[in-house]
């Protein structure tokens, strides 16, 4: 991971705290979930409401992390009723995934999977909880920190449960993949729905 | 930085001076900075009373941004047959181009275009990639390069091909081959490797109705790029696969001219889907070179208008595989796939054709069989001048059995504006109803439907 002269390094996976209150990484953490609110936005993934022009942000992860060849597992988040609703019975859009201050300076392809926190790098494509994917190509502007949006499948639809409730689980995949040390981090991923 | 080997075949010579470049640099981040200076006063600003109206602003544009470049339309490099004149163009163009030692008209001089401003620009954050500047900067890459490739080649009808990677999962074939000067012996991608069709897919890209979701924004990739493009590049691999070298393999033009076609049709689905009108996206511009050499600046506002189209091949859609005699109405369902579906809806395409083949010719009595497009309840009664009227064939008696005709029937206009006015989520769904006229049967084998 290479160290960058102005940025603090994102933390290890081991150096979080025991309670999460926001952006709880479920892949190797001693974590105890958060209370989960009944009926209403899961405290865990703070929801900007939507304005005229812009989305509903649901906050998946405020706090940076790092993908290496473990999958990382965000969430869970829930969404609003009214939401998912939308997103069921396809009046909205496709939800956006957005991910901010990736720094891949080999690149990095990147599977996403709804509700499979269990995903590796030989999940198929074809699972039903496969949502979409982002690749990004090496060089100085990824060593430096992009960031991108994603439009999503209809997994994330598919596997909306009745407490609109769901987990992301971003899996690096590819070349990369087979060599040890992804060397991918990102300092925030949100969900944005129109 | 992924560094993979540098191509080994001629490249074509070294790049354009990079005093060249850092000259118009200057101008280029003069530039830049008048458009940062004040973006957000001026996007908030109030029409001036009287005054155009975007859309006016935009279509003024276009018309002079067309009277200055000449158009171009861009075909499937499945067309680029062998022994086409097509391919032939494409490979001689090429050719002549590897063979210039340097020089900005050079093919290894266009391929470091790309390195400069995509790896290493001279004007601090200033990449053309991970922003909204993705599309549009290669917009004007290809265009101008294509320019040059036209004189290389000798004539002004070559056009640079585009590689559908949604339905082609293989890299052309027309791309591979020793001696090619089309192939690229770098890639990892071989004659038989296949690409992720859920990678490749664009379906829900072409859903998304806002732009930075789909191409961008000032500081964040769009899922065009980020998705089948990036993926693309990396899956080729070799001079593909990093930004310093993919300009040097001659798959590189027929891949960004698909990701190009796919912002032109996500563009024509309309419902709201527009290009940026911030003066902050709309005033940069970037340095290029004519088919002299002589570097200049394009805006982004004027590479967006550059007249570029993109035609689809024809392709034959099946609607009922089977042995039918119809003596009342019946209803074949079709899903047209939404770039064929916008692509023959261009004025200046031939309507959809109706094959209908292994027709069984009455002996005794003639029948008319009448169309309607998305009228399922159609029935005899239903009018000829009603909208939803398609086209119609008569099947004229021959006094003796006379079975295996086959008949092509063009579909009325409307046809193609319904298509496009009924995609969604990457596709058109469609319905044709036939109707025999008076009760009598009619029968056939097959049904297909010729899209353009």
């Amino acid at each position: 991971m290479p160290n960058h002269p102005t940025t603090p390094q994102p933390p290890g996976l081991r150096a979080r705290p025991v309670l999460c209150a926001v952006g709880c990484l479920a892949a190797a953490l001693a974590c105890a979930p958060a209370a989960r609110a009944v009926g209403g936005p899961s405290a865990e993934c703070p929801i900007t409401p939507a304005a005229v022009s812009t989305p509903l942000v649901v906050a998946v992860s405020t706090a940076p992390g790092v993908l290496g060849t473990r999958p990382v597992t965000l969430g869970p988040c829930r969404l609003p009723a009214e939401r998912v609703r939308a997103l069921t019975s396809g009046a909205s859009g496709p939800p956006v995934l957005f991910v901010e201050g990736i720094r891949a300076p080999r690149g990095a392809d990147v599977l996403v999977f709804v509700d499979r926190p269990g995903a590796t790098a030989a999940t198929p494509t074809t699972d039903a909880g496969y949502a979409g994917a982002f690749t990004l190509l090496g060089g100085a502007q990824a060593a430096e920190g992009v960031s991108l949006r994603v439009p999503l499948g209809p997994a994330l639809a598919a596997a909306l449960r009745d407490d609109g409730a769901f987990t992301l689980t971003l899996v690096a995949a590819g070349p990369q993949a087979q060599t040890g040390d992804a060397g991918v981090s990102f300092q925030r991923v949100s969900l944005e729905l129109r | 930085m992924e560094h993979e080997n540098r191509g080994t075949q001629d490249s074509g010579g070294t790049a354009p001076s990079r005093r060249a470049f850092l000259t118009h640099a200057g101008a280029l981040a003069g530039g830049m900075l008048a458009a940062g200076a004040a973006p957000a006063a001026a996007a908030r600003a109030p029409r001036v009373a009287g005054g155009p109206t975007l859309a006016e602003v935009i279509a003024e544009r276009a018309d002079r941004v067309a009277a200055m470049y000449p158009p171009v339309v861009r075909s499937d490099v499945t067309t680029f047959t062998e022994g086409s004149a097509q391919l032939t163009n494409l490979k001689n163009g090429v050719q002549t181009m590897r063979g210039r030692t340097s020089g900005p008209l050079s093919w290894g001089g266009q391929a470091d275009i790309h390195r400069i401003w995509c790896d290493s620009p001279p004007v601090p954050n200033a990449y053309v990639h991970n922003s909204w500047r993705f599309l549009v900067w290669h917009r004007a890459y290809l265009y101008f390069n294509e320019q040059i490739l036209q004189a290389a080649a000798g004539t002004t009808s070559l056009t640079l091909p585009y590689w559908n990677w949604t339905v082609n999962l293989a890299l052309p074939a027309q791309y591979y081959g020793t001696g090619n000067p089309l192939n690229d012996p770098t890639r990892r991608m071989g004659p038989t490797g296949r690409l992720d069709p859920a990678q490749t897919a664009i379906s829900r890209l072409l859903s998304l109705t806002d732009f930075p979701s789909f191409g961008g924004t000032a500081t964040a990739a769009g899922g065009l790029e980020v998705g089948p493009h990036n993926y693309v590049h990396r899956t080729v691999g070799g001079n593909m696969g990093a930004f310093a070298t993919a300009g040097l393999d001659p798959i590189f033009w027929a891949h960004h001219c698909n990701v190009d076609r796919v912002w032109y049709l996500w563009l024509a689905l309309g419902g709201g889907r527009a290009n940026p009108v911030d003066p902050a996206w709309l005033n940069q511009t970037y340095p290029f070179y004519d088919t002299s050499g002589r570097s200049f600046n394009i805006s982004f506002a004027d590479a967006a208008a550059l007249p570029v189209t993109y035609n689809a091949p024809p392709r034959v859609l099946s609607l009922s595989g089977q042995r039918v005699r119809l003596a009342q109405p019946a209803t074949v369902r079709v899903r047209v796939p939404a770039d064929l579906a916008l692509s023959a809806a261009a004025t200046d395409e031939p309507p959809p054709v109706l094959h209908v083949s292994g027709i069984t010719m009455p002996t005794d009595e003639g029948v008319t069989v009448n169309v309607f497009a998305n009228r399922e309840g159609a029935t005899a009664a239903t009018s000829t001048s009603d909208r939803s009227f398609a086209g119609s064939f008569t099947l004229i008696p021959t006094g003796h059995p006379h079975d295996g005709v086959e008949l092509r029937i063009p579909l009325q206009n409307q046809v193609p504006q319904m298509l496009k006015a009924n995609v969604a989520a990457g596709a058109s769904n469609l319905s044709l109803t036939l109707v025999p006229v008076g009760g009598k049967t009619f029968g056939y084998e097959s049904l297909e439907m010729e899209v353009r």
